[in-house]
């Protein structure tokens, strides 16, 4: 299973080089614009300047720290044969798509912004994130790591980044930062689901899956489904992640363990996703989704999101509720 | 004296220890940089760094490590 993964279906794509997939990308400039005619109206000076822009930009930092980087790729360019810019391009492309079609939402803004990505950022960079402006992926080391760009969930979770700042703002520490996290996890999954065309049961939830080179003792990163079996490694260490409230890590590290503890709102969402059924996406992710844009604060906890998606749920309330039940939560 | 780092955090959540040796000199300066360094700004995704100096130890993201610091972090990570 290990690369029985997205690769298959983008870089088939991308390696191809081929017309198909030009046009592909055409399409997607041309629904966005489209999109964003229909719900701003054409008569507007800004909707016009936007219109006209690109959706997506990748730019090469070539190794260095300097962003955004030299412009390699917009939509309608061919593949360039770089595969970090080109899981970059297709990982974006298909997350915006996502939003647009399942969520409504026009790019983590919702009003068309354009993504920009940065790859080949820095050396042996065992990173991705979301700066405030762009989204920036690097490399990895070469030995444990390979490139952040290879799993498109890496880039699903980054692009959502983006859409929390802009809805719930959530606080980047604690429950609320562990929620931030998880709800990057959610619609990166769900990203990598929705092209794989799976439903929620047939799904491994595994986030960064085939970003481990060889030799590494672990599938992926981390395991929604089962927080803390992603990986057990001499070199790495075992996956620290909980999936359940009674495991909560109190630590001053990672902002208050927001990698570690988010494993408790991502089991609930495995729970709730494969409770209602369907893929994850267009079940419990739209209930996610609503629950992010309902005005929930910037500090809220496990416990107020639960109550937000339960809200959310309508006629799967109860599959919601059992969900975050099941990690020891409680909705009000 | 050695600077100690702890890197967290990060995409991949997996925590990283090492230690640099520095001279008087260098350890110096780098005493007052570290003092410098303004309160924690948690960002997603970033590394966080928490560097420990003699008695002093602080605790930033990667974003806002100075060029040179960040050197000497990654020599300590190896």
């Amino acid at each position: 299973m290990r690369h029985a993964f997205v690769p298959d279906y983008l870089l088939e794509r991308v390696r191809a080089m081929d017309d198909a997939h030009c046009a592909r990308c055409a399409d997607l400039t041309l629904e966005h614009d489209r999109r964003f005619r229909a719900t701003r109206g054409a008569q507007s000076l800004t909707a016009t300047a936007v219109a006209s822009g690109k959706p997506w930009e990748i730019h090469d930092a070539e190794h260095g720290t300097t962003l955004p980087g030299r412009l390699v790729r917009s939509p309608g360019d061919a593949a360039t044969g770089d595969d970090a810019t080109d899981e970059a391009a297709d990982g974006i492309a298909a997350a915006l798509a996502m939003y647009a079609e399942v969520y409504d939402r026009d790019s983590f803004d919702d009003k068309g912004a354009d993504v920009l990505g940065t790859v080949h950022y820095d050396q042996n960079y065992d990173n991705a994130f979301w700066n405030g402006t762009q989204l920036v992926f690097g490399d990895g080391d070469g030995k444990a790591f390979g490139r952040f760009t290879r799993p498109v969930d890496v880039l699903g979770h980054e692009l959502t980044h983006a859409v929390t700042e802009r809805t719930a703002g959530l606080t980047y520490e604690g429950q609320s930062g562990a929620l931030n996290e998880s709800i990057s996890d959610v619609f990166g999954i769900s990203l990598k689901q929705r092209l794989l065309k799976q439903s929620a049961k047939q799904a491994d939830w595994l986030i960064g899956e085939g970003i481990f080179l060889a030799g590494v003792k672990g599938t992926a990163l981390r395991s929604m489904k089962a927080p803390g079996t992603a990986y057990d490694d001499p070199q790495l260490g075992k996956d620290p992640q909980v999936g359940d409230m009674k495991d909560y890590v109190d630590t001053s590290d990672d902002n208050g363990g927001v990698h570690t503890n988010s494993g408790i709102p991502n089991r609930a969402f495995y729970l709730a996703a494969t409770a209602v059924g369907g893929s994850a996406a267009e079940g419990a992710g739209r209930i996610w989704y609503a629950a992010l844009t309902s005005g929930i604060g910037a500090d809220t906890d496990f416990a107020g999101f639960a109550t937000a998606t339960v809200d959310a749920a309508g006629e799967h309330a109860d599959d919601v509720r059992k969900a975050w039940q099941g990690v020891g939560v409680t909705a009000s | 004296m050695n600077l100690e780092v702890a890197r967290t955090g990060g995409f991949a959540g997996i925590s990283r220890t090492g230690t640099v040796e520095v001279d008087d000199t260098v350890g110096g300066a780098l005493g007052e940089q570290l003092a410098a360094l303004g309160a924690h700004d948690p960002r997603p995704d970033r590394f966080v760094y928490r560097l420990t100096l003699g008695e002093r130890t602080v605790t930033v993201g990667e974003h806002q490590l100075p060029d040179e610091l960040r050197e000497l972090v990654d020599r300590a990570l190896g």
